[in-house]
């Protein structure tokens, strides 16, 4: 009897050690949001549960007043992390964490499939882009954008976005979809570089 | 031998609380289905609106999905190339493709021609006949945006529009959607130096600061006022400040009404 019990422990902890390993196989993504607003927490859900979707395992999130030691952390990380998003105020060629101070191009490093710094002007150059690696690849690709956003409306495109398109076609498709659900000219300047055609799917 | 019983019980009652859970589940999915579904004349209306876009695909799949941010159901018809999204009354409110042709041709197309293929389309499609062109840009190195607005006196309303993009080289829909949200009908009688004193009053913040104000069409919101419960279209003086902030200043009674902020 006691045999039995042994055997069937063992075979619940060899099923377990399998489904870990498994699980750290698999590419990994973290959500950043700078806790300033409302918005910000729902574009943090909305992505999580779009890369999930996406198949990156784990997805975790850092929301409120993030640091940009905790953004570091991540984006030198050498293990399975391969995507981002980060929510937050930036300019041309960097982006900021909640106290103000700057992540720029010179700070990152990694080969990445899938980043979407969204605060405006991420995406006027390709610097960020070029700085994740996610440009001249068939699967990588960078999402910004390259103009100035409003929070509102960049809530809107991530509804639609994460929630609606991504996974059923390519990044810029979705991308393109999702700008066509904000109202007005121009308050959706989202920009990809990169490939056009990958899905942004785990590897 | 009587835990041996007791096991045998747990399980049973177990099992017939399960059933009952599915059962249940099963019954309250069938009954809320029922009040929506694609109906017959949704897919027949697809199917011309497809044809239109000169996508003769069959059509694969049809579902409602409830849209938080609109708060109605969307009727979505799909086949290998577009999601048609159409409202409860049949009127079509979105046009999404899942995939681009790539432009082949070396003869780009100018901003005439991209107008001309657009405003085509646009009549094609039997899209609201009073709104008007009010942007066309190039988007990308291959797709264009043009926005049609209905226009109040000078003042485009931008939940009353049709925001699409498209490849003037394949005449190619790449995304469309219509916005038909009226706004308040009330006249502009706050001035734009009263709405600078308002909205600066609102932030704390002297007139000076103030780099930019003009007349729109916005939505009220929460941004100000987390208990305004108000979500209609006003005719609003918008108030940038230079800490990128913005505030909304109903035209006709300098209330405000809400705001936004730039993401930089």
């Amino acid at each position: 009897m006691n045999k039995k019990i042994i055997s069937c422990i063992l075979l619940v902890i060899i099923m377990l050690v399998t489904l870990t390993s498994t699980a750290h196989a698999s590419a990994s993504a973290k959500v950043f949001a700078n806790g300033k607003s409302g918005y910000y927490n729902n574009c943090c859900a909305y992505a999580v549960d779009g890369l999930s979707r996406l198949g990156y395992s784990p997805c975790t999130s850092s929301m409120g007043a993030i640091t940009r030691d905790s953004m570091l952390e991540w984006i030198n990380n050498t293990g399975n992390g391969y995507a981002m998003y980060v929510h937050t105020f930036g300019g041309s060629g960097y982006f900021n964490d909640y106290y103000g101070y700057s992540i720029n191009s010179s700070m990152i490093s990694g080969n990445w499939d899938f980043v979407y710094i969204d605060s405006a002007y991420s995406a006027a150059t390709s610097a960020l882009a070029d700085a994740f690696h996610t440009t001249g690849y068939s699967n990588r690709c960078f999402l910004g954008w390259s103009k100035s956003v409003t929070t509102g409306d960049s809530d809107t495109f991530n509804y639609y976005f994460w929630l609606t398109y991504v996974g059923t076609s390519s990044i810029r498709n979705a991308a393109i979809d999702a700008a066509s659900r904000v109202p007005g000219s121009g308050t959706t300047p989202i920009k990809l570089y990169g490939s056009t055609t990958y899905t942004g799917t785990a590897r | 031998m009587k835990a041996k019983y007791k096991i045998i019980l747990i399980s049973f009652v177990s099992i017939i609380l399960l059933a009952s859970v599915i059962v249940y589940a099963q019954t309250s999915s069938v009954s809320h289905e029922a009040a929506k579904t694609v109906t017959q004349e949704m897919i027949n209306t697809s199917s011309e609106i497809l044809k239109d876009l000169n996508s003769t695909e069959a059509i694969l799949n049809t579902q409602v999905k409830y849209d938080e941010l609109k708060k109605q159901n969307i009727y979505e018809i799909s086949n290998s190339k577009y999601t048609i999204n159409l409202d409860s009354s049949n009127n079509l409110i979105g046009i999404y493709s899942k995939s681009t042709t790539p432009v082949t041709t070396n003869n780009l197309a100018d901003k005439n021609q991209a107008q001309t293929m657009i405003v085509n389309k646009y009549k094609e499609l039997g899209l609201p006949a009073d709104y008007e062109l009010s942007y066309l840009e190039k988007f990308d190195n291959e797709i264009w945006q043009a926005n049609f607005e209905k226009n109040y006196n000078g003042i485009y309303n931008k939940y009353e529009s049709v925001k699409v993009f498209f490849i003037p080289e394949n005449n190619e829909i790449v995304a469309l959607t219509v916005f038909n949200e009226g706004h308040d009908n009330s006249e502009v009688s706050v001035s734009k130096e009263d709405a600078v004193l308002t909205a600066s009053q609102n932030l704390n913040l002297p007139s000076s600061e103030v780099v930019s104000a003009y007349l729109s069409m916005e939505k009220s919101n929460t941004f100000y006022d987390e208990n305004n419960s108000d979500t209609s279209v006003h005719t609003s003086w918008v108030i940038q400040t230079s800490d990128n902030s913005i505030v909304y200043v109903d035209a006709s009674d300098n209330n405000v009404i809400g705001g936004d902020c730039i993401n930089e």
